[in-house]
């Protein structure tokens, strides 16, 4: 066993972590042929709304430390005679977390509204989103959860290698090939570490930060921009993170 | 272009109205779209470069 130059004679490595992550079907409500029109004024209640529960949570072959994010959605088409803009105000557990409005939307398109604002989220919040706008309706929702800042149980670890599906996935066919933004980004940084269509990566050895840990994504983690955006005729997006399926590497015993 | 705004001067957003209200300031400056939290205080603006925001606060970025 080779010998770690700064320890006392402990090994220097342990032994490897290989991880699989699944994730459920996701949680997403089809309406097209009935749509919901949406309100001039500010509506009550919200029409978007999800309980987190066990059913949405990805399931570990193994757990490691991470926290949950969540992204809602919401999307429909503009069916009045000009372009005009959709408001919305989104809530965590009743409490106000962002309002705003998007792109203007042409007459006939459809929009698309993500909304990566729920970090930290644990089973039994509601997630929830008023919308409101001239002439608009509204057709699908969803909601995603997924991990993000996972960290290993050492500073340092060897041989990391990184696996992720970055299909599109919330609407089905009509999300593929326009869904996402992407995003896996090195620990403190934003930067990505490959094109969002390819699907595994590789580092000879990694730092577990304390605060980004070995891999962070960048929708609903360190970017928590809402978004509602003309999406075309026949296609919705759904701004997404690429769901990680797989983390293996070998710790090492080294101290930092 | 983004532009960001710590605590900034608009409208009361716990109310729709006040959020058209936002909205249509900010429309007359030229905004794309825009986003203001509630745990940061912070709005965020999406729109062309040399946007005059002045009177929302102080741009951090943008």
């Amino acid at each position: 066993m080779a010998r770690s130059p700064n320890c006392t004679g402990a090994p220097l490595f342990k032994g490897r972590v290989d991880v699989t992550i699944s994730y459920p079907d996701p949680d997403c409500e089809k309406f097209d042929d009935n749509p919901l029109a949406l309100p001039s004024s500010e509506p009550t209640d919200a029409q978007v709304s999800y309980t987190v529960a066990s059913k949405h949570m990805p399931v570990w072959s193994h757990e490691l430390n991470h926290v949950k994010t969540a992204v809602l959605y919401a999307a429909g088409r503009n069916n009045s005679a000009s372009s005009a803009k959709v408001y919305y105000r989104v809530l965590k557990n009743g409490a106000n977390v962002a309002t705003g409005s998007g792109n203007s939307i042409p007459a006939g398109y459809l929009y698309s509204g993500s909304f990566p604002l729920f970090f930290d989220v644990q089973s039994g919040d509601v997630l929830s989103c008023k919308l409101w706008a001239e002439g608009f309706d509204l057709r699908r929702t969803g909601v995603y959860v997924y991990p993000t800042r996972i960290k290993a149980g050492t500073p340092i670890v060897a041989d990391f290698s990184l696996e992720w599906n970055a299909q599109g996935f919330m609407y089905g066919e009509q999300t593929a090939g326009m869904f996402s933004y992407w995003a896996c980004c090195p620990s403190i940084s934003n930067t990505p570490i490959a094109e969002y269509y390819n699907a595994f990566a590789k580092w000879l050895a990694r730092y577990s930060h304390p605060q980004w840990g070995l891999i962070s994504t960048w929708v609903g983690d360190q970017d928590k921009g809402a978004t509602i955006s003309a999406s075309g005729a026949t296609t919705y997006h759904a701004f997404q993170s690429p769901r990680i399926t797989r983390i293996s590497y070998t710790p090492l015993n080294l101290r930092v | 272009m983004d532009y960001r705004i710590k605590n900034p001067t608009i409208p009361d957003q716990s109310t729709g109205n006040g959020v058209m209200a936002l909205d249509a300031q900010l429309r007359a400056k030229g905004a794309e779209g825009w986003g203001y939290s509630f745990a940061d205080d912070t709005l965020a603006v999406i729109g062309p470069p040399d946007m005059d925001l002045s009177q929302f606060g102080v741009v951090e970025d943008g």
